[in-house]
């Protein structure tokens, strides 16, 4: 099954989205530094229409995180 | 396509063959993070034909990148260096300390600005590609409001002087092009460009939507490099010079003057002389009976722009395709020079279909949007204004002169009633900004069309294997200034001429025949005796496909070369006096 936040990751660390899971973060995903943390959020921002806060944004430490802040937000990822 | 869209594709294009393999290679540099600009810069050159390795500089290490930009570039080297500050980041001690009343940190800020522009001008001398270096926005930052009550004169005064200092310093550094960060984020506006979350998170100052903006900016400023501008507007008469129409309205009835609609027109008359006074030629295209529109040009005062502003006029009532072609030939610029503006939808469609390099405007609907639809096209934009372009519209009208004095004499009593001085020198810095302009302007007599940017003419000025020589010519009617280039390389045992380029508007006047005279006398000078041409056609330069031909050279083969050894063909023509 398809999941829309998944995709997004993978689509913006230039992997594939078999590789990710909500386990994955800078530690474990070469790709993911500081300059794609930054795509990271703005694609994130633009692909569900919202905008993070600033501390949303440093808890974003894994894929995992970022689900559960966008499930706060109501914003249906699947 | 929106940025995330934008980001994704560069994405791909990062890992394809024609970014990756692309010789041109931008690095930037700035005192605040700038790596969000990749994706926007790339995306902006591979559109626009120019694919690009795009690349971020550590941050804020301006001055060691100035001071040795090989160590802070690696490996990869770049062919241009971009860099961005602001007053927020580089001075922003001194900044607060202004703002607490302290007088004397404008002193010291304006001093540090000094030494950063010494420090562009040493990496000017040490790096041959382009440099482009930002005029610092106008600062807003946590410590005053831009809609402060004082603002205006205290930020204000502040930012006035750096950007003056700043400039002043640019300007000697001399061919370093200035992006107008200021000016670009007035435009698109404080609340939109700037993202305090990642400024405090990243060191990062802007919005998405401000990098795309900034990026397509910058990607324009180095595609202007290259292009040529417009040099031409064409317009209609009824309802584009002025509001309705002359022949049913009359003189009384035509809208023109300070109340709209006429003020709508007056404003487009200012632009045009605007785009006159910088080089641009003001031609007149209309359906119209000749009498009644230099009646408006005599008669009506509303009229801003006179007779003496037209470089030529069609006012008949043929076909508009015809008229712009024969205004080209009478000016002798190609049609891709060309910008026409006319408010019917017909004519527009009708041009834009027979000569697609023409650039058409239709004015609007909507009258009052027609001053700033001109102006947002940036058709006429570019960096340097020369001597000779303030007075272009003036040489057109001494060549009307000169014309009716060929009309009257044989070919060889022309030549000489013209009094021809030409003047051939190897180029200054000061002329640097002209040669460059002719090297990527000149269509038709140019021999090679090899375009080159003002950093690689600079360059080949300070090579010893490289003679770079302007051409300056004159005759009785007046000064035609700067209007020839050419580049000489020299081998071991001949001359190369890898540019041979000359305004048109000089030829078959003696001018080329003292041209291949001085490159002979060059020659001559460093010991060789073959001097070698080359022809390379392009859909617009075969009126020189001959010139070698008919100027002593033999073919060398197939390949477009052409050979010279007897340097004694070559003498200075009589009837030219050289300087």
């Amino acid at each position: 099954m398809s999941d829309r936040l998944i995709d997004l990751f993978a689509s913006v660390l230039s992997v594939e989205s078999k590789v990710l899971n909500d386990d994955s973060s800078p530690t474990n995903t070469g790709s993911w530094d500081s300059v794609t943390n930054m795509m990271l959020v703005a694609s994130i921002e633009e692909e569900f229409g919202i905008e993070l806060t600033s501390d949303e944004i440093v808890e974003m430490t894994t894929i995992g995180n970022a689900r559960a802040i966008l499930q706060k937000r109501s914003v249906a990822v699947v | 396509m929106s940025l995330l869209e934008v980001r994704s594709k560069w994405l791909q294009l990062a890992n394809s063959g024609d970014v990756k393999q692309s010789k041109q290679h931008v690095a930037i540099a700035a005192t605040f993070t700038a790596d969000p600009i990749v994706p926007y810069l790339g995306c902006a050159l591979a559109e626009a034909g120019n694919p690009t390795f795009v690349s971020t500089l550590p941050y804020n290490q301006l001055h060691q990148l100035c001071a040795d930009w090989k160590a802070v570039c690696g490996e990869n080297e770049p062919n241009t260096l971009v860099i961005l500050w602001r007053i927020e980041d580089m001075l922003r001690k001194r900044f607060q300390e202004f703002l607490r009343g302290d007088k004397e940190a404008l002193a010291i800020a304006l001093n540090e600005v000094v030494i950063l522009g010494q420090a562009v001008s040493h990496l000017r001398s040490t790096f041959r590609g382009s440099i482009i270096v930002s005029a610092p926005p106008f600062p807003h930052s946590p410590d005053h409001h831009i809609q402060a009550a004082r603002s205006i004169l205290e930020a204000g005064v502040f930012h006035r002087r750096v950007i003056d200092k700043w400039i002043s310093q640019i300007s000697r550094a001399g061919n370093v092009l200035i992006l107008d960060l200021d000016s670009l984020q007035r435009y698109f506006g404080i609340e939109r460009s700037l993202d305090d979350r990642k400024w405090y998170l990243y060191r990062q100052p802007y919005t998405e939507a401000f990098w795309d903006e900034l990026g397509r900016e910058l990607a324009a400023s180095l595609s202007r490099q290259r292009v040529a501008s417009k040099k031409c507007i064409v317009v209609d008469c009824d309802n584009t010079l002025w509001g309705g129409i002359i022949g049913e309205d009359g003189l009384a009835g035509i809208a023109l003057g300070e109340d709209y609609p006429g003020s709508v027109f007056r404003d487009f008359q200012h632009q045009l002389l605007t785009l006159r006074s910088q080089g641009v030629m003001v031609a007149l295209c209309s359906k119209n009976n000749e009498l009644d529109v230099w009646e408006v040009f005599d008669r009506h005062d509303g009229m801003l722009l006179k007779r003496d502003h037209i470089v030529a006029h069609r006012i008949n009532w043929q076909d508009k395709i015809a008229n712009i072609c024969s205004i080209a030939e009478e000016l002798n610029i190609g049609l891709d020079s060309f910008v026409f503006v006319d408010d019917s939808p017909f004519e527009i469609a009708h041009v834009r279909e027979a000569l697609p390099t023409v650039t058409c405007l239709q004015v609007p609907g909507d009258i009052a949007l027609f001053p700033r639809t001109i102006c947002s096209f940036r058709l006429f934009d570019q960096e340097h204004i020369s001597a000779e372009d303030r007075v272009r519209s003036d040489l057109m009208i001494q060549e009307r002169d000169r014309k009716g004095l060929s009309a009257s004499l044989s070919a060889d009593e022309f030549r000489k009633a013209l009094a021809l001085v030409v003047e051939i020198f190897e180029c200054k810095p000061e002329h640097v900004a002209r040669v460059t302009q002719l090297i990527n302007k000149t269509n038709q007599f140019n021999l090679t069309t090899r375009r080159k940017t003002s950093a690689e003419v600079v360059e080949l000025c300070n090579q010893p294997s490289w003679t770079v020589l302007a051409v300056r010519v004159a005759d009785r009617f007046g000064d035609y200034g700067l209007v020839g280039v050419v580049l000489l390389h020299k081998a071991e045992k001949t001359i190369e001429i890898e540019t041979l380029l000359m305004s048109c508007r000089v030829l078959g006047r003696g001018v080329e025949e003292a041209i291949f005279a001085q490159i002979a006398d060059t020659a001559r000078a460093v010991g060789v005796e073959e001097i070698v041409g080359e022809y390379i056609p392009t859909k617009k330069n075969t009126m020189v496909s001959e010139l070698y031909k008919n100027h002593h050279f033999i073919p060398e083969s197939d390949c477009g070369r052409w050979l010279a050894r007897d340097l004694s063909a070559f003498s200075w023509p009589e009837h030219v006096r050289r300087i």
